[in-house]
């Protein structure tokens, strides 16, 4: 079978003997979930890389310890959830409750519908909409990025978390009805655009 | 829960005290599971732009770090390998002089316990120089310190000179 079209299960069971090109394989799959998942929370880019590669060289260290290899993804961003709390707690940080407008934070300024979408790249209205979940509270950045821009099904959303299922439906209502506030009718131009 | 509770519920009222009848109700019911999961353009329109790019490759740093484990399992090899090293290496630098070779040790050892003083005998004198020469050799000799080398160094050193330390 081609690296390509292994799945997490089979990946993970090469990288337990060993091969560091199965592990590369499942880190190029999940890096960019995990970062995002990091970012949602913290707003040093520099620290939010460092956990990083702390999680993925954690998991590497631990992999005899996932059970059930086709659940890395999960247990990838909790891994890395979990180094991220180590973190703040070794450095006396506080978990940003938002990611201010004036951080460097590459986020777009809030005004999601300042401009019609057709006055937009594809790229302009992608930062506008992650500036609108920029400006949720950290626990609800937290679902709409594992689940919304992840893809993750709420039940991992859950596991990741560490929360009860109804807990993580309950943030996600409540930032879906903040998000339909702020994006109003930007959502159904973008939608209706075929983007 | 019904159906138009569940829905009512997951487009706006979100009271978390029904959270959990309202998991339950979506778990079993496919047509709110579909609702909550596709039936709203918000949901495509942020699935559409996905998470913000990383800025840079860490694979290298990563990369680094996995080389000096080499597989999940160095961890429990690298200390034996560690002391079996460092046995190897102490078996070649250690000099040749050990405890049990009392041919190398200096006579009068016991002499070095008490510092010269002014008004001694020369000859005593210069056998504790060489005493105290022997000490500070064992001393630094293989970078291993021999305590009671040291020791003897210190106490034979007179009272202004001691090491504050």
């Amino acid at each position: 079978m081609s690296g390509l079209s292994a799945t997490d299960g089979e990946l993970v069971a090469r990288a337990r003997k060993g091969d560091v090109d199965a592990f590369r394989q499942l880190y190029e799959r999940h890096v960019g979930g995990v970062y995002a998942l990091l970012r949602s929370s913290l707003r040093d880019r520099d620290l939010v890389e460092d956990i990083v590669q702390t999680a993925f060289i954690r998991a590497w260290d631990r992999l005899a310890r996932l059970r059930d290899g086709d659940a890395f993804k999960v247990w990838i961003r909790q891994t890395a959830r979990r180094a991220m709390i180590d973190e703040i707690r070794k450095r006396r940080l506080r978990e940003a409750d938002s990611l201010d407008e004036n951080e460097e934070s590459g986020h777009a300024p809030a005004d999601p519908a300042a401009a019609p979408p057709d006055a937009l790249t594809r790229s302009e209205m992608a930062e506008r909409v992650r500036g609108a979940v920029a400006e949720l509270p950290a626990h609800q950045r937290e679902v709409v990025t594992l689940h919304y821009l992840d893809g993750m099904e709420v039940k991992s959303v859950a596991q990741v978390l560490e929360v009860p299922l109804g807990t993580v439906l309950s943030r996600l209502a409540r930032a879906r009805n903040a998000l339909k506030r702020k994006l109003g009718g930007f959502m159904d131009d973008w939608t209706e655009g075929g983007a | 829960m019904r159906c138009d509770e569940a829905r009512r519920w997951l487009d706006g009222s979100a009271d978390e005290d029904m959270a959990e009848d309202v998991a339950a109700h979506v778990e079993r019911c496919a047509d709110c599971a579909h609702h909550y999961a596709e039936g709203d353009r918000l949901a495509g329109l942020l699935r559409s732009v996905g998470p913000a790019p990383m800025e840079r490759d860490l694979w290298d740093g990563i990369q680094g770090q996995l080389r000096r484990r080499r597989s999940p399992w160095a961890w429990l090899l690298a200390p034996a390998a560690g002391l079996a090293a460092g046995a190897l290496l102490a078996m070649l630098l250690l000099p040749p002089v050990t405890p049990s070779d009392p041919g190398a040790l200096p006579e009068p050892v016991e002499s070095a316990a008490f510092p010269a003083q002014a008004g001694d005998d020369p000859s005593a004198l210069e056998e504790d120089a060489q005493v105290l020469a022997w000490h500070a050799s064992a001393a630094a000799g293989g970078g291993l310190v021999d305590p009671w080398s040291a020791a003897i160094a210190v106490s034979a050193l007179p009272s202004g000179e001691e090491d504050p330390s």
